[in-house]
């Protein structure tokens, strides 16, 4: 079954997500810890200003693409929310977490504790509009925005549903940044040209898919799947597209999850595709668990626009504008593939 | 027509019990097993009991054949004893003979973990082993216990509360349904950690005491850890392994309350959707359901709001129910999954295991829970409610083959 995206929002690190036309800037932790930071709306215009001053970041970042994708989706009420996050409300987490171990466990404020679960923003989204539906939450990392997804598909079809709202949200803060350079996940090396690295990034993305077909839509998701890193990439991607009815020639461009320019963990993949366009992501939005739901926001956001922009490209090989095949190593296990035309 | 979605095999483990027939037992004999903590070390260890299970990490370790130094979190070791005993229970020999996937639920992940790591970093951000953080990812237990079966198959995690790992079933059972998957293994696991503990204390919703499930003098739940996975599979699964089903799971349902972050509803409106979903999607009537097993945490608030929705919904001819939160504690994440074995070993052993702890009925009530264990009771329907913060509220029947 095709999915039709029939409205889209984003809250990313990027300006101008129409046409993106420069890396975002970067802000520093402590002085030397690069990271991206998402340019945030005006949520009072938003979000009932009463309820805003006890949202933490990311339910104000969650929430607010929530409403502004349903807005640009003309849709008052969807049939379903499903989100996906890979760390939650971790702003929460750490606070409550924080003041548990310094106050030895007396005098705690619930607000932090209430908000630190994964299913905060789907279950306020639910509040704020009244919405009874069909409600989850997948998280953690690996492919949870293609779970969250695929329960959408999946529910669509067994329940007839006609709108399902599907987002995914990530919160980038401070100590988070000191322990993933602390890991080595990113590395602080001012030789590298910033255009050029792998930083943290945050964002949230929110899309309304729906069975029916028009010409409103920004796109369609003709197919995708989550495929175990075990069987090659060439007998992934043969695969895919056998059962999608393309071929390898007549894909326009491939969208791919590398970090940087020195990543090489997809030539596997873009070796396979000789006469179409490569494009990237994650120096627009950042290194983060739910970034391929920024990645489909910014493909179908192409494909609608019939332009691709500038700075999305790692080689550009042909004009054309049907289509594009998103590949995403969600883990080190498995691969995300999406199939996209207009 | 969709495809039905046998139940194979099950795995639990708990404060009433580390395997099948251990928890069996304890419910039967209605033991409970609410204590106060000998792992956990809370300020508040004397003053709240918890249904802990009764094994040190490296005790779990142990029988999990682990290393000592493995680092773990104590819901990866749950979860993987539960786990590993459904697969025996299924009597799978090869995990990836046939397309099978596993979808786990968590809401603390490794909490307890990241509650020492940050015992030095806050104090020196440069301090705290790495080693305890990196199982902070509710993603983390998944994987691990993935790796530990030698799993290929999808996976996916589940974190919506205290209804995480009901919805982790039904989406298992979705995914048969619709060819995704012929074998899916699914439910939760939850530890103890501070965090829960502090968290609903400062909520003012830990009783004391014993919890009360839809007492009258109910003040408050009690904390649980365990964790509890069932194996579903499609019918032509069943035939090619030559196995016979031990439960079919044969509705589900999912609804949000949509009324606020933490409470229910005064009238139930969201578990009465969520309850009568799932009897609609297994297409059959109120009536055929023999037993309910109820979310029933002991909060003044849950087990009015329940009771309502389930008078409603029986039209005041209510079913046998009980609370078996009253023994095990209530197991957050994990508790669907715990409460779907304890549902499904009602069935084999034609049960119903009773609310521990019942004395008086509730006032704005006119039910009240089964408080004594009856035996030899033919159980047809089985309906497990599991309802979390924010709303989400998941229902699921279990049935008799």
């Amino acid at each position: 079954m095709e999915l039709y995206i029939k409205g889209i929002n984003s809250i990313s690190p990027s300006e101008n997500f129409d046409n993106i036309s420069h890396i975002p800037e970067i802000k520093l932790v402590d002085e030397i810890y690069k990271h991206y930071v998402c340019i945030e709306p005006i949520y009072k215009e938003i979000i009932n200003p009463l309820l805003l001053r006890r949202m933490s970041r990311a339910m104000k970042m969650g929430i607010a693409s929530a409403l502004l994708c349903l807005k640009d989706a003309k849709i008052e009420m969807p049939d379903a929310i499903i989100t996906a996050t890979g760390l939650g409300c971790i702003e929460d987490s750490d606070k409550f977490l924080t003041l548990l171990i310094e106050n030895e466990e007396k005098m705690l404020n619930p607000t932090p504790f209430i908000q630190s679960t994964h299913n905060t923003i789907s279950s306020q989204i639910a509040l704020l509009l009244k919405c009874h539906g069909y409600n989850s939450t997948y998280a953690g990392r690996g492919a949870c925005f293609e779970t969250a997804l695929l329960d959408a598909k999946m529910l669509i079809s067994d329940d007839d549903l006609q709108n399902v709202l599907v987002g995914a949200y990530d919160e980038l803060i401070a100590n988070q940044i000191r322990i993933l350079y602390r890991l080595g996940l990113f590395k602080n090396n001012n030789k590298i040209n910033d255009n050029q690295g792998n930083l943290p990034g945050e964002g949230a993305s929110f899309f309304v898919v729906s069975p029916n077909p028009s010409e409103t839509n920004y796109a369609k998701i003709s197919d995708f799947e989550i495929v175990n890193n075990l069987i090659s990439a060439k007998k992934i991607i043969s695969d895919f597209l056998v059962k999608n009815s393309i071929t390898i020639g007549n894909i326009n461009s491939i969208m791919v999850g590398i970090n940087s320019c020195f990543d090489t963990h997809y030539t596997e993949y873009t070796d396979l595709f000789p006469n179409s366009n490569i494009l990237w992501f994650k120096h627009l939005c950042g290194e983060y668990m739910t970034s391929s739901a920024f990645a489909l926001c910014l493909a179908v956001k192409c494909l609608k626009n019939y332009s691709i922009p500038e700075i999305a490209f790692i080689r550009k090989n042909n004009n054309k504008n049907n289509n594009i095949l998103i590949i995403n190593k969600v883990t080190n296990e498995q691969t995300a593939l999406f199939l996209l035309s207009n | 027509m969709k495809k039905k979605v046998f139940i194979s095999g099950i795995g639990i483990i708990s404060s009433i019990g580390n395997n099948v027939i251990e928890v069996l037992n304890s419910l039967i004999h209605e033991n409970s097993g609410i204590i106060y903590s000998e792992h956990l070390h809370s300020v508040y260890k004397n003053e709240m009991p918890v249904g802990e299970v009764k094994l040190t990490d490296n005790e779990l370790k142990d029988l999990l054949k682990l290393s000592d130094k493995s680092q773990n979190s104590r819901t990866t070791l749950l979860g993987m004893m539960a786990v590993s005993e459904a697969i025996k229970n299924s009597e799978i020999s090869d995990i990836n003979k046939f397309n099978t996937a596993f979808i786990s639920a968590t809401t603390v992940g490794g909490m307890d973990k990241s509650e020492i790591f940050y015992r030095e970093f806050i104090k020196n951000k440069t301090k705290g082993k790495l080693k305890y953080i990196c199982t902070h990812d509710c993603g983390e237990s998944t994987k691990k216990i993935a790796d530990k079966i030698k799993l290929n198959g999808f996976t996916a995690t589940i974190s919506t509360a205290c209804s995480s790992s009901a919805n982790s079933i039904m989406v298992g059972a979705r995914l048969i349904k619709n060819g995704l998957a012929d074998r899916v293994i699914a439910g939760g696991a939850d530890a103890l950690s501070l965090f829960t503990i502090n968290g609903f204390n400062t909520l003012m919703i830990l009783s004391h005491k014993h919890c009360r499930p839809f007492d009258e003098t109910r003040n408050g739940l009690n904390i649980g850890e365990g964790a509890g996975y069932i194996v579903m599979e499609s019918d032509e699964c069943l035939k090619k392994s030559g196995k016979l089903p031990i439960a079919e799971l044969k509705g589900y349902g999912n609804a949000c309350d949509a009324y606020h972050q933490t409470a229910s509803s005064p009238d139930g409106y969201g578990a009465y959707l969520a309850m009568s979903k799932a009897i609609g999607n297994a297409n059959i009537m109120p009536n055929n359901i023999d037993y309910v097993n109820v979310h029933g945490t002991g909060t003044p608030n849950n087990d009015l709001s329940e009771g309502l929705a389930l008078q409603n919904i029986f039209n005041n001819n209510v079913p046998y129910f009980s609370s078996t939160k009253s023994a095990t504690g209530h197991t957050l994440g994990a508790s669907g999954g715990i409460e779907a074995v304890i549902s499904i070993l009602a069935i084999q052993n034609k049960i119903i295991f009773p609310s521990l702890n019942f004395n008086q009925q509730m006032k704005e009530l006119t039910i009240c829970p089964t408080s004594k264990t009856i035996k030899n009771v033919e159980i047809k329907n089985v309906l497990s409610n599991s309802f979390g913060f924010g709303g989400n509220n998941t229902s699921l029947i279990f049935s008799a083959v």
